[in-house]
């Protein structure tokens, strides 16, 4: 009996180190195409990927930029801001797990902060054989191709079943979506 | 004959001033590096002046207020990058006055915290003149910033427009290959 819980004690460690390390939260900048607007995400509890805030600033000639608008109870490692600083495009995390689920965000469109279109993983990915398995997550996403032509509302995905999406940021709709090679 | 020379030289006059290109005029900017946690604020000291300027290198931080890292005074760049770990500065010249690459106009000019450390002029990176594109009273000398090799890279990559390829290591500014490409 002891020696199965000490079997099994070292397989827990053994499944621990094998695990795939997250990147703990920090805090970034994202600036907008032309550079007069950017978005600060903070953290907000270490080591917890849903808290955080963010806030998104006119550039001005000093240090006190203007807030117009924030976002709160969420972090995202990669987000993107429109040209014209009004739209944010929210990527979704890492995820946890080994399978697709409409409770695994894949993207996200917000107007001035406030959410106006979501996609779960599970929406994106037509093909589930295609995602990209490690032992603790999996990968949904080949490619942020981001706002094409850089000045438009236009923001393009590739995700790893090789669709390529592109998305209207101003309400968040699917314009298009085709497989590529 | 005065005045068929006065208006002549009048309308002649005229119609370069309403063919020539507009200048974009300068304004306050931010450019964040890769990953984010820098961002290098350009501001114009002087309306319609192109080269006055100063700009500062922020570390992105939790606080209202980022932290200031280094420094740039005496010019102002419409493009400007930033390497991922904030300590490489990369300006590119504004649209040059005029029609042919010269000594004085700036191509490109690598900054270390601020500090330059190499430069080139519109003649050192265009090597073929006839490509230029020459417009009324300015010439582009580029075609595309390839931006950094990689997210995580040192290596930053030019399209001239006589279709020449430059790949820089920012660490110094040196030119780490040239090559011709369609």
């Amino acid at each position: 009996m002891k020696s199965k819980i000490i079997i099994i004690f070292f397989l827990m460690i053994a499944f621990n180190l094998w695990a795939d390390e997250e990147a703990s939260q920090y805090a970034y900048v994202k600036s907008s195409s032309g550079g007069r607007y950017y978005f600060k995400m903070i953290p907000e509890v270490p080591y917890n990927r849903t808290k955080g805030k963010g806030i998104l600033y006119a550039v001005s000639g000093d240090q006190s930029d203007k807030v117009l608008w924030r976002v709160n109870g969420w972090y995202a490692f990669d987000t993107y801001i429109s040209h014209d600083g009004r739209y944010l495009i929210r990527l979704g995390n890492w995820p946890r797990g080994r399978k697709l689920t409409h409770k695994h965000l894949g993207i996200a469109f917000y107007d001035k902060g406030t959410l106006i279109k979501k996609y779960s993983t599970k929406d994106l990915i037509k093909n589930p054989s295609a995602i990209m398995i490690s032992i603790s997550h999996y990968q949904f996403l080949a490619k942020v191709l981001g706002f094409e032509p850089i000045y438009s509302y236009r923001f393009k995905i590739r995700t790893v079943d090789k669709i390529e999406y592109i998305f209207d940021v101003t309400k968040g709709t699917i314009i298009s979506q085709k497989k590529v090679k | 004959m005065k005045s068929i020379i006065l208006i002549s030289v009048f309308v002649l006059t005229t119609i370069s001033t309403l063919w020539a290109d507009k200048e974009a005029p300068q304004y306050v900017y931010v450019r964040s590096s890769y990953g984010g946690q820098y961002y290098f604020k350009m501001i114009p000291e002087a309306d319609y002046d192109r080269t006055k300027g100063r700009g500062a290198l922020y570390l992105v931080t939790k606080k209202r207020l980022d932290k200031v890292l280094w420094k740039v005074k005496g010019w102002y760049a419409f493009q400007t990058y930033i390497s991922y770990d904030g300590r490489y500065l990369i300006r590119i010249g504004n649209w040059p006055r005029g029609r042919i690459p010269s000594h004085k106009h700036l191509g490109i000019a690598f900054y270390d915290k601020g500090t330059l450390i190499k430069k080139y002029s519109t003649k050192d990176l265009v090597k073929n003149l006839p490509p230029v594109r020459a417009s009324v009273s300015h010439y582009r000398f580029l075609e595309k910033v390839l931006g950094f090799e990689s997210a995580y890279s040192h290596r930053f990559k030019i399209k001239t427009a006589d279709k020449m390829e430059y790949t820089f290591d920012v660490t110094h500014g040196k030119i780490v290959s040239q090559k011709k490409v369609k």
